[in-house]
Parts: structure tokens; C-alpha cells; sequence
């Protein structure tokens, strides 16, 4: 792998005096798709959400370790929160729109970062539907709510909204649980169309959606960090032997 | 019979009781008591007969239907007597209803004439009550939510002291109303702007020559005479009345001390005086905790996962507060303004003493003006009109017209909040 | 058939189908190379071919590890599972078949000598038959053709008929002509070849028909 994009190293995460971390460290790669796989309760997603920091949400959380993105540690005190994530996008297990129009939707990362300029939002809210693969399904009511889209809709929608603050690294934490198949597919599709521009982290407790989009997998149990290799590797002949039993369905 | 099968036959006897009382106490109204018991007596002694004349379905399926019937029933009559009551109140006022009651003064003692001040006041009332209330508990809530942690010391101390506010008496506001806002506050801005108008005084009187300064003597005819012929200085007025200084004392010449303890007695309060601004104020503690406690939960129902939204595109938690959460929210920020609003116009015991007049017929014109209002207006006709058989229509009549005011201020804050809804599910 | 949503997917199957074109045309000019050098006696073109059996396998490890990719990371269903077990398949077929062809060209040094006796039997029909069982079982796979696979099958009768007339005509030439005991032999192993060569052509053909209608029709299932 060429340089990582996102260095770990020796992770630890405690709620309170539960450790949901346990010594993680991996290097995760530019521009591919790396999977987190592992049984409920695994840490996945809490160890994707150290990467923007939004564990820092949480009262009690404390964190020792290093994550570097681009060789910064973002958990060095001179970083600053709030620019961190402008660089990383989120996109939820439940689609999560606000409460406003398509457009508003879209066009809020923007705003926050100052962009006012009406010509500059609209291009920039065209372009973000256009990699989403939805613009032109949406296209003519951009004034809509868009509360009124289906479920695989606004999934899309909040992916735009992500990709509208030009991020290099977007998270995507079961971004399909909650979607039927078809609409699972468009999303695993587009996954696949972002990994040239983004590095693209999922989190997935959907095996075989791990094994159809990802470049890279990680499994987790229990907190720790169990393999981590290429996802053709890990579907065919895993190194560890408990990996080979949860993937092959034989627990979790 | 099981456990289930007790509870929903107390459940449906208790019902059933409750129906009984309240169609009784209907009929008590038009028929005689004994009339009323009678048909009440029969249909219950004719209940079990008739019961047992039912198939085990229908009996299964009225039993089923117990409920929908009794709250149905109960419903039904809460309905009929807000309208009976709603009517009888119309009918009883209707004589006085007219277009020159509602927008001329009262007159010949209370005993003629229309509520129009009383109308104005009300409304004034509750326009800078909610102006003062809603944002002030609205930020409150935000804080307590948003930014509080939930078991700091601020937070713990803010909460209880909302609870305890919820529960204090009206009438307890309005004495303190008159003891911090018009004892305490009011004098004090009196006494502030006293003092800057004798130091206004003082210099002006030094500016044109006269030896008024210190312990030094001046004498009162210069000092009027210096201040009677230009009013420009505003002092005339008070400066006219040392003539009555210098009658008491009978001496020509005055020292700075006594003059301002001389005008000090003449002092008339200009906030330390119950007025439509304190009294306002005073509503506006007793609705607060009312709107703390609503826009509290509905900042807690906007879901937590646009919250995170709104912070994984990097915005502050102040920008998020502002974007996402408030007019998320923002239903519930008018729910709790309703709720204030509603209460606002009904009190009565906190503006007793902090401004309401007995009687006003100009228009409040300055926050320092007393005002009528419609709620004391009607216990003042109730208690002290002279002429009880002449106000009674009036009464009911002004009763109705702060029903009316009520209910048109409720439901146009409801309308206001469903399009709020509506637009944020266009 | 409309795309795949997932274009992955598309691709991935475009490959395996590419992949096993190649293989086939390999093999083919396999068969033709051995069947040539055999015909023409021809010593340098048979060691070419022995030579070429390299890439075959080569490209036999490639399939296979493809097949295997497909089926663990797309989990493919009905058709395309269909697909990929008989692309699988027809891959171990395509195999033999060159495995034959090398069979045949190691034998032609032994055979140069005797042109005669190879005219005496049937194996240059069966040469011919063979090459075009192979190409239209081949075309039936890749192009989901029934009916040129049901052709293919039906001629497989005959090469069994040629095989059991070498064996007589060879027989009878050894128990005659001692001193040509060992070409004969040589040529009733050429015969045998081309015959297995016969049958792994039909199971392409069968390959080809569980690919478009679920059927297997392997051990005389083809019924109507």
C-alpha cells in the first residue's frame, strides 16, 4: 500500500470504565474502500467515529493512542474540531435530513463555510447531486422538502450533503441497513463511482455487502482489531481462524 | 374471574358510575332532582334485564365497546356544558353587545358605557408579557439542554428554581411584583433619575450666577426668579412650588439640602408606581416557567442524529442550535407561548396591585401608564359596582368578550404553529 | 438481461467471459497445430505445441481463480451462478482437450514415418470431426445456442463409431504386419485420444444448456 491516508496506532477508547477499544492499529489506504466488519457490539462503529471525533460528543469518553490523517495526530490539542470534520464527511445508518429543502439540505456544509454567493451554491449543489447519483431524479424540486424522498432517496441526498464540503474522507457508518436491495445496490454502486475522488471507510455488518464494494476489510471482535487485509483475501482465505468462522456464518 | 377480567369490570363499573353522575346532574338542570333520579334508577334497574337479553356476542362485543362508549359519552358531555355555559353566558350579556360596547369607555360609575380600554389593556398586557417571557425562557431552555451539563451545579439550581416558580400563587407574584419591581426597582430608577435631574439642577442653577452650591444660602426668590421666566430648563413647575417652601418657612433664603428634601417630598413616582410595564413583567415570571418547561421538550424531541449531522459537517454547536435545532424546535418554542399567552390573559391576582386601574377610561400611553384589563374589570363590576342589577349585563357581557379574546389569541397562535408545521414538511 | 446495478459485477463477468474466448481459441489451435503437425509429419510444429501447453495452464489457474473471486465477493444467483459453476466447468474441459492435443503432438515424431498407415485408418475424419465439434460446442457455450449444442452431442456417436473401426483396422494391421506394432499403437492411443477429445467437446455442449435452461443434461439427460 502506498502511503496510508490514516495512521492508528495502539487506539484505546474507554466509556466511562467500559474499554470499547482495545489496542487498534491499522494503516487505511487513499482512494479505496476499506470495510469494518464484525459481530454487533464489536466496536466498529465507535472506532469510525473516533476518526471525525464525534466520540467527543459523549460525556466521559476518554481516548489514549494515536490517529493520524496525513500524518497529523487529530487528537493533538492544537487540532482544531470543527475544521477536522469540515475535511471528513458523515454519512448515517439512518438517513438523517434536515428538516429543509433539498437544496437547503445540500447546501448547509457550504453555508457554514461561508459561501453565500447564490451562483456558487447552486453549482456546488448540482455537482454534490451529480456524484450522488441523484440529481437528475431530483432535479426539478430542489425546493421540496426533503423529508418527502424515499428512504434510498434521502440516503443519497445526506450522501451529497456530505460530499458538497469537499471532503477527502467519508465515513459511512451501515449507510444501507435500513434500504431495500435495489436501493442498497444504486448505494453500493455509488460507493464504487466515489473511490477515485474519496477514501471511503464503511461500516457494515452486512458481510457480503462488505465483500461486493470493499477493496480493503477489517474485522473486528470485542473490541480488538482481528485481521485486516484485502477483502478478496479475507473472503477466500482469511488468515485467522475467527475470521474464517464469522465470515463463513458460523457466529455473530 | 381473573385478574384482567376484575380490572376492566371495575373499569367499566366505575365508568358506568361516572356516566350516571353526570347525566343525573344534566337532567338536574331542566327536571326536578327526584325526576332526574327516577330516570336514572330506571335505566339502571332496566340494564341487567336488558343485558341478559343479548346474544353472548352482541354482549361480547357492547362489552368491547364499553369504553369507546363512555369516553364517547363523556366527551360529549364536557362538549354540551362548554357550550351551555359558552350560551348562557351570551344570553345573559347579549343586551350590552354592541359595536359602541366594545370600542367606548365605561362611564356613569361603572354602571354604562363599553371595555374598550379594558380590552386594549389586556392585549397591551399580554403583547409585552410574551415579549419579555418568551425569549428569556426560550434561552433559558436552550441552556439548560444544550449547553448544561445535567448534572452541574447551574443546572441542578435552575432547575429547581423553575419548579419551585411553577408552584408559587398568583397572588404571591403580584406581591412581589409590588415589593422588588415597584418598591425596590421602580424606586430605585426613580430615585437614579432624581438624582441626575438635581445634579442638572444644581449646575444649572450654579451656570447662571447663583451662589446654590454646598452649604451656601440662596435665596428662593432669585432661584425662581431664574428659572420661572425661561422654561427652557424644564424646572418650572417644581421651581413654582418653592413658593410653598418659602410660605412654610417663612425665611427668604434656602441652602441646597432643604430644597432638595423639599422637592424630594413633592416627588411624584414615575416608575416606582404600578404600571402596564411591571405588571407585564410580573406575568412574565409567573408564565415562565410554563415556556421554559415547552420549549425544554421540544428542544429534546429534535432526534439526536441531525444534531450529529449538523457537527460532522463541521458546524459549531452554536451555528447547529441556530440552523437545525431551534426551528426544528420551533412548534414547540409557540406551544409554550400559547400556553403563556393563555394563562397571561386569564390571571388576575398578580396585576392587583402592580397596575391594573379601577377605573381608566384613556388608553395606556407609556410603559409607566396603569391600564384596564378585562379580568379585573369583571370582578370590579362583580364587588364594587354600585348599582348590582344595572352591571349584570354588563358582566356577562364583558365576560364573554374575554372569552372571545382568549380563544381568538389561542387559535391564532395554533394556526400560526400548524403552518409553521407545514412549511417544514413541505 | 438488463446490467448489473453493481457495474463491478458486469465487469468481473465480461473478464471470465473474455478469458474463457481465449482459452478456447488457445486449445483450438492447439487441436489444429497437433492435427497438422500429425497429417504433415511435421516435427517442429509438434514441439511447439508441447511447448504452448504452458499458457494453457496458465490461463486454466487464472479462470479458476476468477471463477473463485466472483463467487465469493458477488455471491451470484441463479443465472450468473449458473454462469460462473459451468465456466468452471467448461474450463476443466477446455483443459483436457489441450491435454489431448499434446498427446497427439508427442506422438507425431514416432509417426512421421508411416503416412501410409494413418490414411489406412479413420483418424484424419476423426481429425476433422473433432476440430468441429469442438469450435460449435465452444460457439454453443459463449452464445447460449440449444440447438447447435444438441448437434454437437448428437455427432458424438459417430466418433465412438470411427474410434471402435481404428481398433479393428489396427488390430488386424498389427496381428498382420508385426514391424508396424508400434506406430499402430501409437495411432490406437491417437484414436482413443480423439474420442475423449469428442466427449469433453459434448460436455461443453451440456455445459451450454445448463447455462441457458437450468437442465442438467449430462449421462443422457437430454430426453427430447
Amino acid at each position: 500500500m502506498k502511503a496510508p491516508k490514516i495512521r492508528v496506532e495502539n487506539l484505546n477508547l474507554h466509556y466511562g470504565s467500559k474499554q470499547a477499544l482495545h489496542d487498534i492499529t491499522i494503516d487505511l489506504p487513499e482512494h479505496r474502500v476499506t470495510a469494518f466488519i464484525g459481530p454487533s457490539g464489536c466496536g466498529k462503529s465507535t472506532f469510525l467515529r473516533t476518526l471525525n471525533r464525534m466520540n467527543d460528543l459523549i460525556d466521559g469518553v476518554r481516548i489514549t493512542g494515536s490517529v493520524k490523517i496525513d500524518d497529523v495526530d487529530i487528537y493533538d490539542r492544537t487540532v482544531d474540531v470543527v475544521r477536522l470534520r469540515k475535511r471528513i464527511g458523515m454519512v448515517f445508518q439512518k438517513s438523517n435530513p434536515f428538516p429543509k429543502s433539498i437544496y437547503d439540505n445540500i447546501a448547509y456544509g457550504p453555508r457554514v463555510n461561508g459561501i453565500r454567493d447564490r451562483g456558487a451554491l447552486d453549482e456546488i449543489v448540482e455537482e454534490s447531486l451529480k456524484q450522488a447519483a441523484i440529481w437528475d431524479e431530483v432535479k426539478d424540486r430542489l425546493d421540496e422538502s426533503a423529508m418527502r424522498l424515499s428512504g434510498g432517496q434521502q440516503q443519497r441526498v445526506c450522501i451529497a450533503r456530505s460530499l458538497a464540503v469537499n471532503p477527502d474522507i467519508l465515513l459511512m457508518d451501515e449507510p444501507a441497513s435500513a434500504l431495500d436491495p435495489i436501493s442498497t445496490a444504486k448505494i453500493e454502486e455509488l460507493i464504487f463511482e466515489l473511490k477515485d475522488r474519496y477514501t471511503i471507510l464503511i461500516v457494515t455488518h452486512n458481510m457480503q455487502q462488505a465483500a461486493r464494494v470493499s477493496d480493503y476489510t477489517a474485522f473486528f471482535y470485542l473490541g480488538e482489531l482481528v485481521e485486516f487485509d484485502k477483502t478478496r483475501t479475507i473472503f477466500t482465505k482469511p488468515g485467522n481462524g475467527k475470521t474464517e468462522e464469522y465470515v463463513t456464518g458460523r457466529f455473530g | 374471574m381473573a385478574m384482567k377480567e376484575r380490572i376492566r369490570f371495575t373499569f367499566a363499573a366505575a365508568s358506568l358510575l361516572l356516566l350516571g353522575v353526570s347525566l343525573f346532574l344534566l337532567l338536574a338542570v331542566f327536571l326536578p332532582w327526584y325526576a332526574a333520579l327516577g330516570v336514572i334508577t330506571a335505566v339502571v334497574a332496566a340494564a341487567p334485564f336488558g343485558w341478559r337479553r343479548f346474544s353472548l356476542d352482541t354482549r361480547r362485543k357492547l362489552s368491547e365497546n364499553m369504553f369507546i362508549l363512555v369516553s364517547g359519552a363523556t366527551a360529549l358531555i364536557i362538549v354540551v356544558f362548554v357550550a351551555y355555559f359558552l350560551v348562557h353566558i351570551f344570553l345573559l350579556g347579549q343586551s350590552q353587545l354592541s359595536w359602541s360596547f366594545l370600542f367606548s369607555p365605561p362611564t356613569e360609575g361603572l354602571t354604562e358605557g363599553g371595555i374598550f380600554p379594558a380590552i386594549v389593556g389586556t392585549a397591551l398586557l399580554v403583547i409585552i408579557m410574551s415579549l419579555a417571557g418568551v425569549p428569556v425562557g426560550t434561552i433559558t431552555a436552550i441552556y439548560l439542554t444544550e449547553y448544561a451539563s445535567n448534572t452541574s451545579v447551574i443546572a441542578r439550581f435552575i432547575r429547581f428554581a423553575v419548579n419551585t416558580l411553577a408552584g408559587v400563587p398568583a397572588i404571591v407574584f403580584g406581591l412581589f411584583g409590588l415589593g422588588f419591581f415597584i418598591g425596590t426597582l421602580g424606586r430605585q430608577m426613580d430615585t437614579f433619575a432624581f438624582d441626575q435631574r438635581m445634579d442638572d439642577f444644581q449646575s444649572l442653577a450654579v451656570a447662571a450666577g447663583s451662589p446654590f452650591t454646598g452649604d451656601s444660602r440662596a435665596r428662593v426668590e432669585e432661584i425662581r426668579a431664574m428659572f420661572l421666566g425661561d422654561d427652557a430648563t424644564g424646572w418650572r413647575a417644581e421651581v413654582e412650588q418653592l413658593r410653598i417652601l418659602q410660605e412654610l418657612r417663612g425665611e427668604e433664603e434656602v441652602t441646597v439640602a432643604e430644597v432638595t428634601s423639599f422637592f424630594t417630598a413633592q416627588q411624584r413616582p414615575h416608575w416606582g408606581q404600578p404600571s402596564i410595564l411591571w405588571a407585564a413583567l410580573t406575568m412574565a415570571l409567573l408564565t415562565l416557567p410554563v415556556v421554559i418547561v415547552s420549549v425544554e421538550e421540544a428542544i429534546k424531541s429534535v432526534p439526536r442524529d441531525l444534531r450529529e449531522a449538523s457537527m460532522a459537517l463541521g458546524a459549531t454547536k452554536w451555528k447547529t442550535i441556530r440552523s437545525v435545532v431551534i426551528p426544528g424546535s420551533m412548534t414547540g418554542i409557540l406551544t409554550g407561548a400559547i400556553l403563556a399567552v393563555s394563562r397571561g390573559a386569564g390571571e388576575v391576582a398578580p396585576i392587583l396591585f402592580t397596575g391594573a386601574a379601577y377605573y381608566l377610561p384613556d388608553l395606556p400611553t407609556a410603559l409607566t401608564s396603569q391600564f384596564m384589563e378585562l379580568g379585573y374589570h369583571i370582578y370590579v363590576l362583580t364587588t364594587q359596582s354600585t348599582d348590582v342589577e344595572a352591571t349584570k349585563p354588563l358582566l356577562y357581557a364583558t365576560t364573554f368578550v374575554l372569552l372571545m379574546l382568549t380563544f381568538t389569541l389561542n387559535f391564532t397562535a395554533i394556526f400560526l404553529r400548524s403552518r409553521v408545521r407545514a412549511r417544514m414538511l413541505r | 438481461m438488463a446490467d448489473h446495478i453493481l457495474t463491478r459485477f458486469d465487469n468481473e463477468l465480461e473478464k471470465l467471459g473474455a478469458r474463457i474466448d481465449a482459452m478456447a481459441e488457445l486449445v483450438r489451435a492447439q487441436l489444429a497445430g497437433a492435427l497438422g503437425a500429425l497429417r504433415d509429419s511435421d516435427a517442429v510444429r509438434a514441439a511447439d505445441i508441447i511447448e504452448q501447453d504452458d499458457r494453457v495452464d496458465l490461463l486454466d489457474v487464472k479462470i479458476e481463480k476468477l471463477c473463485m473471486r466472483l463467487l465469493a465477493l458477488q455471491q451470484p444467483v441463479a443465472l450468473d451462478l449458473r454462469t460462473v459453476l459451468s465456466a468452471l466447468a467448461v474450463n476443466r474441459y477446455l483443459e483436457r482437450i489441450g491435454d489431448a492435443a499434446v498427446n497427439i503432438a508427442e506422438r507425431v515424431d514416432a509417426l512421421a514415418a508411416h503416412p501410409a498407415l494413418l490414411r489406412r485408418t479413420r483418424v484424419p475424419e476423426m481429425g476433422e470431426a473433432a476440430q468441429s465439434m469442438v469450435a460449435d460446442a465452444i460457439a454453443a457455450f459463449l452464445e447460449s445456442d440449444i440447438v447447435r449444442a444438441r448437434g454437437v452431442a448428437l455427432r458424438d456417436g459417430v466418433m465412438d463409431d470411427y474410434d471402435r473401426e481404428n481398433f479393428t483396422i489396427l488390430t488386424d494391421v498389427m496381428s498382420r504386419e508385426p514391424s508396424l506394432v508400434v506406430p499402430a499403437s501409437h495411432l490406437l492411443i491417437v484414436s482413443r485420444n480423439l474420442e475423449r477429445l469428442a466427449d469433453e467437446a459434448t460436455n461443453i455442449a451440456e455445459a451450454a444448456v445448463f447455462v441457458a435452461d437450468a437442465k442438467i443434461v449430462k449421462h443422457g439427460g437430454w430426453g427430447e
